[in-house]
């Protein structure tokens, strides 16, 4: 064996080049191994915001190999309705739908493993709503009167709801 | 034969081949060889060794090719 040595502290995918000194009358084989540390789990340390309507944009931040890492990330955390109006709302069907309240939210780094679980809060959207009154006849006819009030619930800061508007007609 | 052992390696894989990463091999018939790879993870230790071909290996080789 001839001379050897090592290096330690890099991220990964870091490209390593060695190379050799040697008598220019000598063949030699140069050979070099990676040598893997423990693959330590990432670990979650903040999610922000924790909680959200349909659509968010969060921020995560995790440690791994003793690194500090930030992500940023858009995610749909679609609502489940089956009575969900198309043309209106964030429908969600399939897999991909979450129902309101808690879900956790991991992270897998590849060679590393997966997360703790952090938290994230689905809350729900802002929605209108009009309710009529009188309701119409049989025939879908009103003969007085109709007052339609509007009712909102839901939302996240800074978008909430703030009371009732009433309006006649 | 030299043996060399390092702690804190990963051991998973069969026979703690986990630990293993990347590799790379180069020779040169006469000088300095230059070898060169990617890590695969933070904080590997990239291990690197020569072997001198002795001349009469060389000769040895040579004779059996003929």
């Amino acid at each position: 064996m001839g001379p050897a040595g090592s290096n330690a502290g890099f991220c990964d995918g870091t490209a390593i080049t060695i190379n050799d000194t040697a008598p220019t009358a000598d063949a030699y084989n140069l050979s070099l191994v990676e040598v893997k540390p423990v693959a330590t789990p990432p670990n979650i340390t903040s999610l922000t915001p924790a909680s959200g309507d349909w659509y968010v944009s969060y921020d995560y931040r995790y440690r791994i190999w003793n690194h500090a890492r930030r992500e940023h990330s858009n995610f749909r955390w679609n609502i489940c309705d089956r009575d969900c109006l198309e043309q209106y709302e964030h429908c969600c069907h399939g897999s991909q739908c979450v129902a309101l309240g808690a879900v956790p939210v991991v992270v897998s780094v590849p060679g590393a493993g997966t997360s703790n679980s952090a938290t994230f809060t689905v809350v729900s959207p802002l929605t209108i709503s009009a309710l009529i009154s009188p309701l119409p006849n049989a025939n879908n006819w009103n003969n007085t009167n109709v007052t339609v009030s509007y009712a909102c619930s839901g939302g996240v800061p800074p978008v909430q709801c703030r009371g009732i508007a009433n309006s006649g007609d | 034969m030299t043996v060399v052992s390092f702690t804190g390696v990963d051991t998973t894989g069969t026979n703690g081949s986990g630990a293993i990463g990347a590799t790379a091999t180069a020779n040169a018939a006469a000088g300095a060889p230059s070898a060169s790879l990617t890590t695969t993870r933070a904080n590997s230790v990239v291990f690197a060794w020569a072997t001198i071909l002795q001349p009469k290996w060389r000769g040895l080789r040579e004779a059996t090719r003929r």
